[in-house]
């Protein structure tokens, strides 16, 4: 049996394994001693590794190129050569037609790693002209990178997944992490034994509530009235640090006359909890000597989440709990490489290491190292993924390059994105798999997975980390960043890498942050967290130490906002807040877990709409029941879960289920400052289905022709093209 | 003594990392993927929950084809004898053995809702054949081979799980009773309550 390191691809915790390979299948996994996991796995690490041997589950996977010769022809297999040419000459034609900027392209968070997202976004800015890239950060943790970059500098975790353990004080502000990291969830039940108090502020009673010191069950949609009054306690009883806010941030006068606004006593009804329970948390918040604030999709997927960011860090910042090892932010991130993608400048505004793409330095910097004549990089910002809808509805956008992503499942309002997709020139998919998204592309190319190739993740607290092949490229399967570069050479920009060391090597010379993070350093468990300046730099796990933040004049920006309640709020006829929430045992859109034995045997379709009973009682249906959810957008069909654990008046689905799909009923609204969708928050009605038998039937027989949709939309790479046939 | 596996509740994240790992460990072996854990959460509680491997069990004493039996590490099911009665299921006072096996979901007249196994997309698996309905159990692993140990103990990320036996549980029944003697001595050197009592 061989062993080949790896880093887990299912969550931003950055697990080390090693995948256990047996007459070339993948048929284990088992922990390593990485830095953020010791050695332990959750269930995804641990059973996420068969989808590598293609075991059909849930949908096959893409093994050679293909093209729909006419929009929407059949698929057809084509060689790598015919399939590359057909698409240098398509895009060269829109790009020829309606400029560089009517192309747009998403790099991929997931399995790809760094160095093909690098070689993607250099693709994207030297050879098609235009800083349309971006990337699923833009979904979920995109508030939280743009609102610490305005208050602190750095959009990342301030301190990192090891040390949360030794913090005094943990507070968790809609952020459930049994569910979305249970390698960090590890870390809290670790602190909690240790001694540290914690504090959990969220809708439902989730896993950490139980274990909690104080728990906070708040109404949905509250978030910056529950802040504002949380900042207000802690100044009024005077915990403020004020030496800290005079020295080291700036604007603290015009801050308190919004926060000054916000008693506990004026938003208890809003927050639907006690005045005195936030000051409760904001003593305790404030006074332990370290504490550390926790946030997810609860705070970013929502209306104004830019704004509770920056609420949340100046809360740190007046308090002085950040910049030290077990005191700061702890915005974890979902996917496994989200904090990889915009390191690597996948974003409209950005070059790798967060340089600014305005700045006329930075383009002369890259102009040079890319071999570019001087002036030619765009220097306008580009779109944003959530721009894709109305981008092409305007006729802005007519091509979309999607990489390693599922945004018909991913994206709110399907629908719209379906017809969005459908009403492109060309839309080119490189994924592993024959996705509800690769199913509508016009070019399928094969990638290779986390299991086939070489690359560097980011885990979320900054950490790079090195994963390797176990088994080679299946089929004619290339590495996504072979793809980029052959398909730029065509386009007339020739681009040539012998493996993803040569990428990285040039990606860290041009990225002062990362410049010491070299492929030695990362040899088997090893690690490097950035800021990594230098070679003999060994990392930095904690920002900001000594309040030296990373804005321009070193000092944290207070930035104070009023609340405004969410767009869709429930009225008679959609009485229920929508929730959209995530599977512990899946990951992102399913296509690699739901391909998985242990995990697609654990939970499978339609997934659940999780109710209090009391919403369910009221409607006549019982645990496990079929039901009807329906919104403004759409109706699917999922099974109730009575939970007590569950606030009344919302329902929560996972966004894991290709039939039991909240994304058809949830709301393309979103946060103006971020483009991020209020996924946390629409209106929905739930029904009971009286025929449980017919319901039953119905469910299998969506979820069977789905799966054998996209099977048949698959089926043409069986089938050699002529020429091939010909030469063997 | 029995060997069970007894779980500390607030270590317990809910993640079902122990399911996964007794899934995979069982279905290599050939026997059902159903888990043998079960995770149960209410409002204060979640844990996984599973077999006591009782010393009276009473799903052995129902089983009318004597397909549970007791071995020298555990209470087991045969699940060839296994005839899917479920009267061990009626028994045992922990839910801790259950009936699996194919899902009967849409099935007229039956109630069984869950659709337990994923049907494959593959031409060659569009025949999925049916996996036969029995009782199924925690085992300790001890049917996985010779010198196997529970394979949900290691895997658990927060070690929430715990092996007791006679070993581990007397120790702490000793350490206890220590602990008892202890708090009563300082009662008496301080001799407020009983004497005066």
């Amino acid at each position: 049996m061989e062993k080949h390191m790896a880093v887990c691809p299912y969550c931003g915790a950055g697990c080390k394994l090693n995948l256990l390979v047996e007459d070339g299948m993948v048929v284990g996994a088992e922990g390593l001693d990485g830095v953020t996991n010791e050695g332990e796995l959750c269930l995804k690490g641990l059973s996420g590794f068969d989808f590598i041997n293609d075991t059909k589950i849930l949908t096959p996977r893409i093994y050679h190129p293909m093209i729909r010769r006419e929009k929407g022809g059949e698929l057809e297999r084509v060689t790598w050569d015919e399939a590359l040419d057909f698409t240098a000459k398509k895009l060269a034609e829109i790009k020829e037609k309606y400029g560089p900027d009517s192309i747009m392209l998403t790099g991929s968070s997931r399995g790809p790693g760094n160095e093909a997202n690098y070689v993607m976004q250099k693709f994207t800015r030297a050879c098609v002209g235009t800083n349309n890239i971006d990337n699923c950060a833009r979904t979920c943790h995109g508030p939280s990178v743009i609102g610490l970059m305005d208050t602190v500098g750095s959009g990342a975790m301030s301190v990192s997944i090891p040390n949360m353990e030794n913090a005094d004080l943990i507070m968790l502000f809609g952020y459930n992490p049994s569910a979305s990291h249970p390698i960090v969830a590890r870390r809290i039940v670790k602190a909690k034994e240790k001694g540290a108090k914690i504090i959990v502020v969220d809708p439902r009673a989730i896993e950490t509530a139980r274990i909690a010191d104080l728990y906070i069950q708040i109404n949905n949609g509250c978030n910056l009235a529950f802040m504002n009054a949380f900042a207000n306690a802690i100044v009024t009883e005077n915990l403020h640090d004020m030496s800290f806010i005079e020295a080291h941030t700036t604007g603290f006068d015009e801050w308190w006359e919004t926060i000054k606004n916000y008693t506990p006593e004026s938003v208890a009804e809003i927050c639907g909890c006690s005045a005195e329970d936030i000051r409760k948390a904001a003593r305790m918040y404030a006074t332990a000597p370290n504490s550390i604030i926790g946030w997810g999709m609860g705070v970013t997927q929502q209306r104004q989440g830019v704004k509770v960011v920056h609420q949340i860090a100046a809360i740190a910042c007046i308090t002085n709990q950040i910049g030290r090892h077990n005191a700061g932010l702890a915005p974890v991130r979902g996917q496994n490489n989200v904090q990889g993608s915009c390191d690597m400048g996948m974003w409209p505004s950005w070059f790798p290491g967060y340089q600014k793409v305005e700045d006329p330095a930075n383009r002369e910097k890259f102009e040079k190292a890319w071999n570019l004549p001087a002036g030619s990089l765009p220097a306008v910002p580009g779109f944003k993924l959530t721009d894709l809808p109305h981008g092409v509805k305007e006729g802005k956008i007519k091509a979309f390059y999607n990489f390693g992503e599922d945004p018909l499942q991913t994206e709110p309002d399907s629908n719209d994105m379906r017809e969005t997709l459908e009403n492109l020139e060309l839309l080119i998919s490189q994924d592993i798999f024959m996705t509800q998204t690769t199913a509508l592309a016009d070019v399928v190319f094969p990638g290779t997975s986390w299991g086939e190739h070489d690359g560097v993740f980011s885990a979320s607290d900054r950490t790079f980390q090195r994963f390797t092949a176990a088994v080679p490229p299946k089929g004619e399967c290339k590495h996504d960043w072979q793809i980029f570069s052959e398909l730029s050479t065509r386009m007339g920009y020739p681009m040539h890498y012998e493996d993803t060391k040569e990428i990285w090597d040039e990606m860290r010379s041009l990225c002062p942050n990362f410049y010491g993070a070299t492929y030695e350093k990362m040899d088997g468990v090893g690690h490097a967290q950035w800021p990594i300046p230098t070679l003999e730099c060994p990392g930095t796990p904690t920002l900001y130490e000594n309040g030296q933040f990373t804005t321009p004049d070193k000092k944290a920006r207070l930035m104070a906002h009023d609340y405004i309640e969410p767009t869709e709020t429930p009225d008679e006829e959609y009485p229920l807040v929508l929730c959209t929430v995530r599977e512990v045992g899946h990951y992102s859109c399913r296509s690699m877990t739901g391909n998985c034995k242990v995990l697609a045997m654990l939970a499978d379709e339609p997934g659940y709409v999780t109710m209090n009973p009391a919403d369910a009682k009221a409607r006549g249906i019982k645990d496990e029941d079929l039901v009807w959810v329906y919104s403004r957008r759409g109706k699917v069909i999922t099974r109730a879960s009575l939970d007590e654990r569950i606030n009344k008046g919302t329902v929560y689905m996972t966004y894991q289920w290709w039939i039991g799909k909240c994304n058809d009923l949830t709301m393309h609204a979103t946060d103006p400052l971020s483009g991020t969708p209020e996924d946390k928050y629409s209106a929905c009605q739930v029904e009971a289905i009286d025929d449980q038998l017919w319901a039953e039937r119905h469910m299998e027989t969506l979820y069977t022709s789905l799966k054998d949709r996209l099977a048949t939309e698959a089926s043409p790479q069986d089938v050699a093209p002529v020429g091939e046939l010909v030469a063997n | 003594m029995n060997t069970f596996i007894a779980i500390e509740p607030d270590r317990c994240i809910g993640c079902g990392t122990c399911l996964a790992a007794c899934s995979y460990g069982h279905r290599m072996a050939g026997l059902q993927a159903e888990p043998r854990l079960a995770l149960t959460f209410d409002r204060k509680v979640t844990a996984a929950v599973t077999c006591h491997q009782c010393e009276g069990a009473p799903c052995l004493a129902v089983c009318p084809v004597d397909a549970i039996r007791q071995t020298d590490d555990a209470v087991v099911v045969n699940e060839q004898t296994c005839i899917g009665c479920k009267l061990c299921a009626v028994a045992c006072p922990f839910g801790a053995i259950h009936p699996s096996g194919t899902s009967i979901a849409g099935v007229a007249g039956t109630s069984y809702p869950t659709p337990t196994y994923p049907k494959g997309t593959s031409p060659l698996l569009a025949w999925s054949i049916g996996v036969y309905t029995c009782a199924v159990k925690c085992d300790l692993c001890s049917t996985l081979g010779p010198d196997e140990s529970p394979h949900c103990v290691p895997a658990c990320p927060t070690n929430a799980l715990f092996v007791r036996n006679a070993e581990t549980l007397g120790k702490s029944c000793r350490e206890k009773l220590k602990a008892a003697a202890a708090e009563n001595q300082v009662m008496m050197g301080r001799s407020t309550h009983l004497k005066e009592a």
